[in-house]
């Protein structure tokens, strides 16, 4: 297993260089640098060119991605050309919150997911079925900046249950922050809720059919016993490695979630600084969740030699 | 206070009418009234440039939680790049003169100046003020932030404007003199905005680079924190040196970037007063009477600026062709609701410098198609104009596509990012462009950077020696009077050759909860906070 592990961190070397050098060199394509981009729509011509001589832009792309390169292996993320700090300062004050809210989101995922899925496979073609596939197939097909605006609408206008948008740290107002955080986990996680019920459905389905079950039930356990310990634990299987796939697409998510509920998450920060062409910034964003997604899907790889005693890493 | 013609008129109004009623009636009593409202006394060195909608004593205390759209670029005045940061610069900064809400310039931390030549300003400065750190105002302070902002460099995008001054003399602790290398009329009305507002030479000293992170000013407020892309918290300066001001405890903004959620707030209450209000909302504030409000006209225009350096549209009459055949007016009902007015040229008919005779361009296709003939194109021509993704840009290029569709011109939209659009325009690969400008206070800013051959705002690459002249002149002489007649002429002729098509001037509108109390936009359209109180 340890050497398992060390091989997958080499790999995930190489991984983070490819990653970094094509974010790199994507930035540097798109039409437009930083010096237009730090500037605004009312730039001066003559603002621009200095700037752009002074951040060095003028420069080979592969000159420059070197020396970045250098930078980082020597601990140094630069600056902020838009913000004018620290990369890593303005990455660190944002981290934790978009964390929060993808955590929020995973468990709205999980907690939705995984119950409404054992509930529909238990009972198929039932009405509850029926009722779960249809709001599955809207979850699905409603795009998250709409469900998070009528969630707003309707929970913080109408019924005035909830702020209607805004961030509070865990730590310094828990109460507060929790019920920050309720609209923004819903209008995040419900499409991936969504489709992790109709997973679990189908393979939760598939599960029950196979002969332990049938062979579970001849011995007489508890029907329970049956679907949570037996069954679910298998049937789960290919929700994990969704559920790591998932992630990404949380982060992702997230950037629409933060701007609509009005988080400072690090999705706006990304946003706001592919827009300005901020490369410093997009750098140290992008080796993040590369960094992120790298872990998790260790993480899960290694979950699955947990739940499966048949899974083996030499 | 002397019972004034307004305030008497402003109770009457207030016996007869609902609160709402009233609040709108005070807005168009106050616009109207408004000279009469003010009180500057420039003799005793007392600055009272109070709003004039004045209903009731004020009380002090009390947090307002301001609604506001866009992260700020920067607290540092001499680097922000943002009109919108300015709300929130307004608060922690004074000025070395100041606007009144008519924008007409008046003492700030500078009791009055004079000009003995063209070149010379000799400014006296306002005794007793400090600095929020203890450090005093003094013609040390005003030479220190004079050369900051001159010597910025490229980083500030303000800098560049500060060219003609050669030095800064200090005379006695309270009198300062700029020298300038050629005239600058503008200097006043630039000193009441960024380039005046004035940063504390020790606490620059003290944190460099970092003073970003900890801005020091001499304004009614002084900075607590900032949490970038969530809030920015100011609180009361209790040394401020206009005794009794200002009335509220603490400020809070709270970034909302989008307009219904922030609207939201506003209707649950979970925010004070919003800043700006989208077009579609207007109407239910206006004609609502949940909300009290204040209005401007912008002091920019909405517009599309050709590229004169390349074909097409280095033909004069395809650009007036396109300047006959669009239509103004449905672009101000469609996209804006009616909310604002037909731009006839670059300056607002607020601002003092508007040449009042412009006719602009009556929607006439008749012309159009004359000038399509003209510009040797009878049969129609295809042309493209970049629109950049942000703002009411895509849906105003979209009105004009069918418009100009109806003499035969098909306008192809190239939707792009706003950086991209910018780079093109930069690089003079663009044949036109939809964008807008933000105005400026004294037109020198605008006549001169955006149509002078060498102005730094010349992105159409236009040039016309009589208006290179016009401008040039105008900037040194300090009558208004006298530049007005130059500045007229500039516009007839800038109408008239269509560097830009001037489409709309757009109605600014503030909305408050009716505790704020003491509030007035300011015709710039930028929040100032130091007469405001709650009513709670």
């Amino acid at each position: 297993m340890g050497t398992y592990i060390a091989r997958r961190l080499l790999a995930s070397g190489f991984v983070l260089i490819f990653v970094s050098f094509i974010a790199f060199v994507l930035i540097s394509l798109m039409p437009g640098d930083a010096a237009v981009g730090m500037f605004g729509a009312e730039a001066r011509l003559s603002d621009i060119e200095e700037a752009r001589r002074e951040l060095g832009l003028d420069q080979p792309v592969v000159v420059r991605y070197v020396g970045w390169l250098g930078d980082v292996l020597r601990g140094d993320f630069g600056q902020s050309i838009r913000l004018r700090e620290p990369v890593i300062e303005a990455m660190l004050q944002r981290v934790p919150v978009t964390l929060y809210l993808a955590m929020a989101g995973m468990i709205v995922m999980i907690g939705v997911g995984i119950p409404l899925g054992v509930l529909s496979a238990v009972r198929p073609n039932s009405k509850l079925d029926l009722s779960f596939s249809t709001a599955s197939m809207l979850g699905i097909a409603v795009p998250n900046f709409w469900l998070g605006i009528l969630l707003i609408l309707l929970f913080a206008l109408r019924l005035g249950w909830f702020p209607p948008s805004g961030y509070a740290s865990l730590f310094e107002q828990p109460l507060l922050s929790l019920k920050l955080m309720v609209l923004p986990a819903i209008a995040l996680g419900a499409s991936h809720a969504a489709e992790m019920t109709r997973l679990v459905r189908s393979s939760m389905l598939e599960t029950l059919q196979n002969e332990y079950v049938v062979a579970a039930r001849a011995k007489g356990l508890h029907e329970n016993r049956i679907l949570l310990v037996h069954a679910l634990r298998n049937a789960l299987l290919p929700a994990v490695t969704i559920a790591g796939l998932q992630v990404g697409r949380l982060f992702g998510g997230a950037v629409i979630t933060e701007t609509i509920f009005a988080i400072p998450g690090i999705g706006r920060l990304a946003v706001d600084s592919i827009y300005s062409r901020d490369y410093p910034v997009v750098q140290g964003v992008v080796l993040l969740m590369a960094i992120g997604v790298l872990i998790t899907n260790l993480l899960v790889d290694l979950l699955y030699a947990y739940l499966d005693p048949r899974i083996k890493y030499g | 206070m002397p019972v004034t013609q307004d305030s008497r008129v402003q109770e009457q109004l207030r016996a007869k009418l609902s609160r709402r009623a009233f609040v709108k009636g005070t807005t168009a009593a106050a616009s109207a009234l408004a000279i009469a409202g003010l009180a500057v006394d420039h003799a005793a060195g007392t600055m009272a440039i109070r709003p004039s909608r004045f209903q009731a004593e004020p009380k002090p205390g009390g947090e307002l939680r301001a609604g506001q759209e866009t992260n700020m670029s920067s607290l540092d005045p001499h680097y922000s790049i943002f009109g919108s940061d300015r709300h929130v610069l307004y608060q922690l900064y004074d000025t070395i003169t100041q606007f009144d809400p008519q924008l007409n310039v008046q003492p700030g931390l500078a009791e009055s100046w004079e000009t003995p030549d063209p070149t010379t300003f000799v400014f006296r400065l306002r005794q007793g003020v400090k600095f929020h750190d203890g450090t005093d105002w003094n013609a040390e302070a005003f030479k220190f932030n004079i050369d900051r902002v001159k010597n910025a460099g490229a980083d500030s995008p303000i800098s560049a404007d500060f060219a003609p001054i050669a030095a800064v003399a200090v005379g006695d602790a309270h009198t300062a003199t700029i020298t300038l290398s050629e005239p600058m009329a503008a200097l006043p009305s630039m000193l009441a905005d960024r380039w005046g507002m004035v940063v504390s030479p020790s606490a620059v000293e003290q944190y460099g680079a970092d003073f970003t992170a900890n801005p020091v000013g001499a304004g009614p407020f002084r900075f607590v924190e900032y949490i970038p892309d969530d809030r920015v918290v100011v609180e009361r300066f209790a040394d401020y040196w206009d005794a009794g001001l200002p009335y509220l405890d603490r400020i809070i903004w709270r970034i909302i970037p989008d307009p219904t959620v922030r609207f939201t707030n506003l209707r649950t209450q979970n925010i004070d007063i919003m800043t700006p209000v989208s077009p579609q909302d207007i109407a239910s504030i206006k004609d609502g009477s949940e909300f009290g409000y204040a209005e401007t006209l912008a002091l920019g225009f909405e517009d599309v600026r050709f590229n004169c350096s390349r074909p097409p549209f280095d033909n004069l009459a395809l650009r007036q062709a396109c300047a006959w055949a669009v239509d103004r007016e449905a672009i101000l009902q469609n996209v804006y609701f009616g909310h604002g007015q037909v731009a006839k040229g670059p300056l607002p008919p607020t601002l003092w410098a508007a040449n009042e005779q412009l006719t602009g361009y009556p929607r006439d296709l008749t012309r159009a198609r004359e000038k399509l003939v003209e510009a040797g194109h009878p049969d129609g021509i295809e042309v493209e104009w970049d629109v950049p993704t942000s703002g009411n840009y895509q849906s105003e290029a979209e009105a004009m596509q069918a418009q100009l569709a109806e003499i035969g011109i098909q306008l192809r939209l190239n939707l792009m990012e706003n950086v991209q659009a910018k780079q093109r325009e930069v690089e003079g690969t663009n044949q036109a462009e939809v964008l807008s400008w933000s105005g400026r206070a004294d037109p020198d800013l605008t006549m001169y950077s955006m149509f002078h051959s060498t102005g730094g705002y010349n992105t159409m690459r236009y040039s016309n020696p009589r208006v290179d002249e016009l401008v040039e002149q105008a900037r040194s002489l300090s009558d208004p009077a006298e530049r007005k007649v130059l500045y007229d002429e500039a516009q007839t002729i800038v109408v008239d050759e269509c560097p830009r098509l001037f489409l709309v001037h757009r109605l600014e509108l503030v909305a408050f909860l009716p505790s704020v109390q003491g509030f007035e936009l300011f015709a710039d359209s930028r929040t100032r906070y130091k007469w405001t109180w709650l009513d709670a």
